[in-house]
């Protein structure tokens, strides 16, 4: 967990913004939030600018960073959502965001690579999935966040989110592998 | 829990976008901080702490310092309980038998003024600490009609206290953290001799703690309501706050086993009544279900369950063992006068392998690969809460105890016989004094309780929406218990 490697010895409540070692959390932190990205929209594209908008809104604002509130982590994500439901909404005026993986037609070379990509496949079975189960996935698989987290970051209870995953995985699996009983696996 | 397929997915950034960003990222300049304008809730706030703290001054000056930091805190509360109150009932029926010609005072009951002061009683040998506030109280019904005789006991503690018995200790810890904060304000006791109510009543006066209030995981016999009644105590509240219980359920390919309470205490218990002479135990030498009934198939006992030192195992194991224990009068009756050997025969599981600790006491992969292993092994028999059941009743059965299955109904009428009821109880004089005891009290019936905190929730059932609110009823106008 990224607060041991920042201050060691002290936990990220007590710790003041000034000290926070800013280059260890983006190391930490800028790969999760890239990954978050990856599975909440099941594409390449767009991820970046989605995680570039999300450090400069923390970085803007992170002498406002209240960290009496929340962990700097859950703080961060929390821009993401944030920035992840206000693309999703302008995008879904156009197209949605789900159904943009099925579209094919003329794609270029890397779409077409894109779209033949495990990612790809996770999107088209995730695509028929709640909002909800969805973000869990993309939190818990892409940004490897704990429980602990993403109950604090979606109101739902650690116990609730650990059957929630369960179950998701339990049915991915069983699509993944082609109707392969889970048991079997 | 195999989720390869998922986690091979991530993948590592490009490193020369992380550079691009973090470039940009040190090239941006931070907002500043904006000074912040005193807002009017913070003006308020500063100006109760400073009209808080010219009371205290105040008080200080006049009256001098309290005799304990905590009955100084404290004072704050009474006050406004008596300002809620209008002063009348948190000390009237005390005062009553004393002198109902003198006023109460309006102030903090460590002021000099207090009408507990105007009768010093002598210390009690008990030892009531010095930070507890004499009152004045009768002693029994019969001193009260006297009117004169009275005794010194502590008003109240100095803390908020909530006396538990074992089977409901942790939701009142759950409910201790919840509305303590952490701070530890409110203090939970376990009652291991089964006095709590005695407690609650005023029994073991003078130098006795009362508490504010008083959890069982049973309701309260006639015989404890009507010594309450005979000490003069005043009217108590019940309030029942829920169920505890759990069930027996296996892989729903190998049906049900036909268990009665009996047979499951006869199957898990270290020692059981040696058939041949019921009144001597031995240890428990069944090893197949047909050994303990004949109707029941040949099957190895195998029952699994939470690990049996863990708070929830102690739990089930007392769920399931007591009604099975309780078919055995002698047992029953040890519970009257010897309640340490009836939890030690009734609630303590065998170690020899037919019980086996490995249950999931918890949602998620553990709670997974335990219903894996009933599902995949015919003889086994696991032990789970209702709602760790309802997740799983594709794949697993229900097995009724004396064919009855947990539900609203059976719980409420205790026909289930691994489950119990919750009970709280508090004086309705505290709870007109005490501001901290309707709050807590009402928490209880908050789904809040139910939500994950440690095992504080395990085989909790909240009531329904109708019970609840009757509960609230109850409480909004401190129904007397009446038997």
């Amino acid at each position: 967990m990224i607060v041991q490697h920042v201050v060691p010895g002290r936990s990220m409540n007590q710790v003041s913004t000034s000290e926070l070692n800013w280059d260890a959390l983006y190391a930490d932190l800028a790969p999760r939030v890239y990954n978050y990205f990856r599975y909440r929209l099941g594409r390449e594209a767009d991820v970046e600018d989605l995680t570039s908008r999300t450090f400069e809104k923390a970085w803007r604002s992170r002498a406002h960073y209240r960290r009496d509130l929340a962990g700097f982590s859950a703080w961060l994500f929390k821009i993401a959502q944030n920035v992840g439901v206000d693309y999703l909404s302008t995008r879904r005026s156009h197209l949605p965001l789900e159904a943009a993986i099925d579209v094919t037609a003329d794609g270029t070379p890397e779409l077409q690579e894109e779209l033949r990509s495990d990612l790809a496949r996770l999107a088209r079975l995730t695509a028929t999935l709640p909002a909800r189960e969805r973000e869990l996935i993309a939190l818990k698989y892409g940004a490897s966040l704990t429980n602990r987290l993403i109950a604090e970051l979606t109101g739902l209870s650690e116990s609730n989110i650990g059957t929630l995953l369960h179950r998701l995985v339990r049915t991915l699996r069983a699509q993944w592998y082609g109707g392969v009983s889970a048991l079997d696996e | 829990m195999n989720d390869d397929f998922l986690n091979r997915i991530r993948k590592a950034p490009p490193p020369e976008f992380l550079r691009e960003l973090k470039d940009r990222l040190d090239r941006q300049t931070a907002a500043p901080v904006r000074a912040r304008r005193p807002s009017f809730i913070r003006g308020l706030i500063v100006g109760l702490l400073l009209s808080g703290a010219a009371f205290a001054l105040t008080s200080l000056s006049i009256n001098g310092a309290p005799h304990s930091l905590r009955a100084f805190v404290r004072a704050p509360v009474e006050l406004l309980a008596r300002v809620v109150t209008g002063g009348r009932d948190s000390v009237k029926t005390e005062i009553e038998s004393l002198d109902s010609r003198k006023p109460v005072p309006f102030g903090p009951a460590w002021l000099p003024t207090h009408a507990a002061q105007q009768s010093q009683p002598p210390a009690s040998p008990g030892g009531a600490g010095s930070d507890r506030q004499p009152i004045a109280v009768p002693a029994s019904a019969e001193a009260g009609a006297q009117g004169a005789r009275l005794v010194a006991v502590p008003s109240r503690n100095p803390t908020f206290t909530i006396d538990a018995s074992p089977g409901a200790y942790l939701p009142a810890l759950a409910a201790a953290d919840r509305w303590s904060h952490g701070s530890g304000s409110i203090q939970v006791s376990l009652d291991t001799q089964g006095t709590a109510i005695g407690r609650l009543c005023g029994d073991g006066l003078p130098g006795g703690i009362s508490p504010d209030m008083v959890e069982l995981s049973r309701r309260i016999t006639a015989d404890e309501f009507h010594t309450c009644t005979r000490n003069g105590s005043n009217p108590l509240v019940e309030v029942k706050i829920g169920y505890q219980a759990v069930l027996l359920a296996r892989g729903r390919l190998y049906g049900t086993l036909r268990l009665s309470a009996r047979d499951i205490f006869l199957a898990l218990a270290k020692r059981i009544p040696d058939p041949g002479h019921p009144e001597t135990l031995i240890e428990n030498p069944y090893r197949t279900w047909i050994q303990i009934d004949d109707a029941l198939p040949y099957d190895h006992i195998q029952v699994i369950g939470p690990a049996p030192d863990s708070t929830p195992g102690k739990l089930a194991t007392q769920l399931l063992l007591e009604a099975g224990c309780n078919s055995y009068p002698w047992i029953a009756a040890l519970r009257g006068h010897n309640e340490a050997r009836y939890h030690e025969i009734c609630d303590t599981v065998r170690s020899d392998g037919a019980y086996e600790g490995d249950g999931a006491t918890a949602a998620g992969d553990a709670e997974y690969a335990f219903t894996e292993k009933l599902v995949g092994t015919p003889t086994a028999l696991g032990i789970l809460t209702l709602p760790m059941f309802r997740d799983y009743q594709d794949t697993l059965v229900l097995n009724p105890i004396d064919d009855i299955e947990p539900t609203d109904v059976t719980l409420a009428d205790h026909s289930y016989p691994a489950g119990r009821t919750l009970y709280l109880y508090i004086q309705k004089r505290h709870a007109r004094s005490i501001v901290m005891v309707p709050i807590v009290a009402n928490g209880f019936l908050d789904k809040w309780w139910l939500s994950p905190n440690g095992f504080a929730d395990w085989g909790l059932v909240q009531l329904d929406e109708t019970e609840r609110a009757a509960m609230r009823a109850d409480l909004q106008t401190l129904k007397e218990l009446q038997f």
